[in-house]
């Protein structure tokens, strides 16, 4: 019994068990990469967008009287509260931190790399001249609402940029800007995939999306063009979103988490990130990926993540009051 | 004495199935119920008084008519045309009208892509012939979509109320009536309990469904549902939000059990064939005509964007390498499920004698997945259960609890259907409980049997949400696999996995086909 118990423990110090909500195409050659170099077989469980992250949000929690992940990496950061307010995260401090990231304030998780909130506009629809320049714009009559589309923004990362939005401007501005939205017959879709595949068709003129998705239309060769949002001088910018990564409070293989969150850290992956086309920001500077072609400077929101993250209760429950209706 | 030595083994037997029952059916549940208040982090958000706001108020009512509409029009149109396809398909081809079944295996989000996808190239070609386009409106294409996803599960419902009608009536009342008063005052009322139960379900999942409804910009219930476990990750609190739903669905058990308290328990003494209509009733002719026109368009757009196009343009092949894992897992998941659910459907002595224990099982329909999948989480993740949550068993004892209800009513009609004489009959001739069983009970509701694992295994595969959250590290199911492509965009990998879930399920169904021939003849045995 104790030789059959021992064997087991000594298998699992080879393992490593992430939850991975980063799209698996993007995240599976990273974590093939670790195995191959480290020897540490890793499981994972990935999510879909269908899923919004609640998938792997609810079964950390309901996991967590006996976690079975070491390992939460996040394609965004704003539901890692959830995770936090449910003690499923346990500090750590990772090695070889980088100024481009930044760490919770109890190093519950640590922000990496990052996808921009991009406008995505079909080239076949508008003129250059009539490309949207900023949010703002959703809101113009210039375009007809039906050609403009937002996902929803109570799930993924709308629901970070429409937090980043109450943070940014108060509660009052920002909820007069969905409800206008949603008054004025703006399209409220189900997920940034959805928008970028109505700009590919040409249903719509211009959405509000992800840069992983918006770039992935356009190398594929399909007539959309990308726009970063409020640049200009005096303009807020628009929202970067980093990755997030933390090590799960009572996971069996906490060495090898901690491993492995050291290794998804490294420059080294941050570039093979950036080269498959999941991360497109490094502080200010874009990583053109793939032929995206984006330019080379993005004039980044200045916000906290504490403060998006602390509104973004109270502003889910008001934009679901809404937009849900 | 004789009355205690006949009844203390009753009594066990019902007590064992109970406990196997509860087994498959209520441990989610009870894993729900320690979730949300042993384990709930104090301080959450509890919905409870967002049942009575007035914007969810009005969202649940504009979804219970939206899922009206379609369930009366999915089973409007499945009796229809189930009832011209039985009378008029030879008997040794009507196991062809079983495999519809396997469309449901592609989720009904993909049904509704099949379907953007055909009304698009339907509106090129108007405009370029004729300058003008087609415009549905969204309501519109939410219930068609909805209506053509879950019109095979109907059309499998219709299609067992009326292979299990009793002919002799049929018969009888051609010598007196008209075709359409046949139809309305003879086999209605026999397939009724069948249709019912198939509305009840095709309504369960049609007011569970948010993606559909959001593919064409139209909320619902079940998105504020699903937006609330977003926010609060608490499965007690989906289940507060979900409350409404539970009620309803409780009502609509009643109403099945108080209609197969009706059933006609005479089994069908006639070999095929059955009997043909003599007289022509036009209206009823073009009815049924229309509804085999719709089932075989909803059915065919499936087949032709998802079977024949990734085949033609070699998507399908593209697919194949590095698949076969998944489709060891979905095949897996798909089966267990099935054959749990049978065992839950069969240990449940559900009958209209017994309507509480139908209502009892029937709850789990009701319960949003996640909150599922949650509940059975906290209740199988314990060191003793580790052989268990670390293997294909555990989803499949989530999809089993979530679809066998549907094994409980087929199982619970069918076994309503069989006439207590038979029973009475083989025991003057002093056979033990086995052999009733194996002799008389199983022939005759073997049709049931197949036809709960086919359902539930056809559901299981499709299963997204409570797959997510069950399935063990390292492996996928071939629909997690085609929702994380289509994100990516590679719309024509997803075609060919849905090519690949309906092949894989077809095949079982074809299997099944096979062995009910040849039980068949056990089955006219049974009669004699």
């Amino acid at each position: 019994m104790a030789l059959s118990l021992s064997s087991l423990s000594v298998a699992r110090a080879d393992t490593v068990i992430v939850y991975v909500s980063v799209d698996q195409n993007y995240a599976e050659p990273i974590l093939d990469r670790f195995e191959a170099e480290t020897g540490i077989r890793v499981r994972a469980v990935y999510d879909v967008e269908a899923a919004k992250t609640t998938g792997l949000i609810n079964r950390l929690i309901a996991e967590k009287n006996r976690p079975r992940a070491d390992v939460f990496w996040n394609g965004e950061f704003s539901q890692m509260a959830l995770l936090k307010r449910h003690d499923v995260l346990t500090p750590h401090q990772p090695r070889g931190l980088r100024d481009v990231h930044s760490q919770d304030p109890e190093k519950l998780w640590t922000l990496f790399g990052g996808r921009a909130r991009v406008l995505i506009v079909n080239k076949e629809r508008l003129g250059e001249e009539t490309w949207p320049q900023s949010l703002q714009d959703i809101l113009d009559t210039r375009w007809p609402a039906k050609d403009v589309a937002v996902a929803y923004p109570m799930f993924g990362t709308t629901a970070t940029q429409a937090a980043a939005l109450f943070a940014a401007w108060g509660s009052d501005r920002a909820l007069s800007f969905f409800s206008d939205a949603v008054d004025r017959g703006v399209r409220f879709v189900d997920g940034n995939s959805v928008v970028r595949d109505l700009a590919v068709t040409g249903d719509i003129a211009f959405g509000l999306t992800d840069t992983d998705d918006a770039c992935a239309a356009k190398t594929k060769g399909h007539p959309v063009e990308i726009v970063f949002p409020d640049q200009g001088d005096g303009d807020m910018g628009t929202l970067v979103i980093a990755n997030a990564v933390g090590l799960v409070r009572g996971g069996t293989n906490p060495e090898s988490g901690a491993k492995l969150i050291d290794y998804l850290l490294s420059a080294a992956v941050a570039d093979d990130l950036a080269r498959a086309g999941w991360f497109h920001v490094d502080g200010t500077e874009t990583l053109s990926a793939n032929d995206c072609d984006l330019p080379k400077q993005v004039k980044a929101m200045d916000i906290d993540p504490a403060g998006i993250i602390a509104v973004q209760p109270d502003a889910m429950k008001a934009l679901q009051k809404i937009v849900v209706r | 004495m004789t009355l205690y030595r006949t009844r203390r083994p009753d009594i066990m037997i019902g007590a064992l199935r109970s406990l196997v029952a509860a087994f498959f059916l209520l441990t989610p549940l009870i894993g729900l119920l320690i979730a949300g208040f042993a384990d709930a982090a104090p301080g959450l958000p509890y919905p409870t008084e967002s049942v009575f706001d007035p914007r969810i108020v009005s969202l649940f009512l504009r979804s219970v008519v939206l899922t009206a509409a379609v369930s009366a029009s999915i089973m409007a149109i499945s009796i229809l045309a189930a009832r011209r396809i039985w009378f008029s398909l030879d008997a040794k081809y009507r196991f062809l009208t079983l495999l519809p079944i396997a469309s449901i295996a592609v989720p009904p989000y993909l049904h509704a892509l099949a379907w953007q996808d055909f009304g698009q190239a339907v509106n090129d070609w108007m405009v370029t012939a004729t300058g003008f386009g087609i415009h549905t409106p969204a309501e519109m294409a939410a219930f068609w979509c909805l209506t053509a996803a879950f019109l095979p599960i109907g059309f499998a419902f219709a299609l067992f109320g009326y292979a299990h009608a009793d002919r002799d009536q049929i018969v009888a009342g051609r010598l007196f009536g008209t075709e359409a008063q046949v139809f309305r005052q003879i086999e209605l009322p026999m397939i009724a309990p069948f249709a019912l139960a198939g509305g009840l379900f095709v309504a369960l999942m049609t007011l569970a469904d948010h993606g559909v409804p959001s593919a064409f910009g139209i909320r619902s219930y079940a998105l504020e549902i699903f937006a609330v476990q977003n926010q609060t990750a608490n499965p007690l609190a989906t289940l507060i939000l979900a409350a409404p739903i539970v009620l309803l669905s409780l009502g609509l058990v009643i109403l099945l059990a108080l209609r197969m308290s009706r059933l006609a328990i005479i089994p069908n003494l006639i070999p095929d064939p059955g009997p043909r209509p003599v007289t022509r009733h036009l209206p009823l002719r073009i009815a049924e005509n229309s509804s085999v026109l719709l089932l075989s368009s909803s059915i065919l757009v499936l087949f032709v964007t998802s079977l024949i196009r990734p085949i033609l343009t070699g998507s399908f092949s593209k697919v194949l390498p590095g698949v076969w894992e998944s489709v060891a897992a979905t095949g897996t998941v798909a089966a267990t499920a099935g054959v749990f659910a049978l065992i839950a459907g069969l240990s449940v002595p559900a009958t209209a004698k017994r309507p509480l224990l139908l209502i009892a099982a029937c709850i789990p329909l009701a319960i949003p997945p996640v909150a599922l999948g949650g509940g059975l989480i906290v209740f199988w993740n314990r060191a003793a259960f580790d052989p268990v949550f670390d293997s294909l068993l555990l989803p499949a004892l989530g999809c089993a609890a979530r679809f066998a209800p549907i094994a409980v009513l087929i199982v619970g009609i069918y076994r309503s259907t069989i006439a207590v004489e038979l029973i009475d009959a083989a025991r003057l001739y002093r056979s033990g409980p086995l052999a009733d069983w194996l002799r008389i009970r199983l022939p005759l509701a073997s049709g049931g049997l197949v036809a709960a694992i086919l359902v539930v295994a056809a559901f299981s595969a499709s299963e997204l949400p409570l797959t997510l959250l069950t399935i063990p590290p390292g492996d996928q199911t071939l629909v997690v696999r085609a929702f994380t492509l289509l994100h990516y965009g590679a719309r024509d990998q997803v075609d060919g996995l849905s090519a690949l879930l309906i092949l894989i399920t077809t095949l079982p169904i074809l299997f099944a086909v096979t062995l009910l021939r040849f039980i068949h003849p056990a089955r006219r045995k049974a009669h004699s």
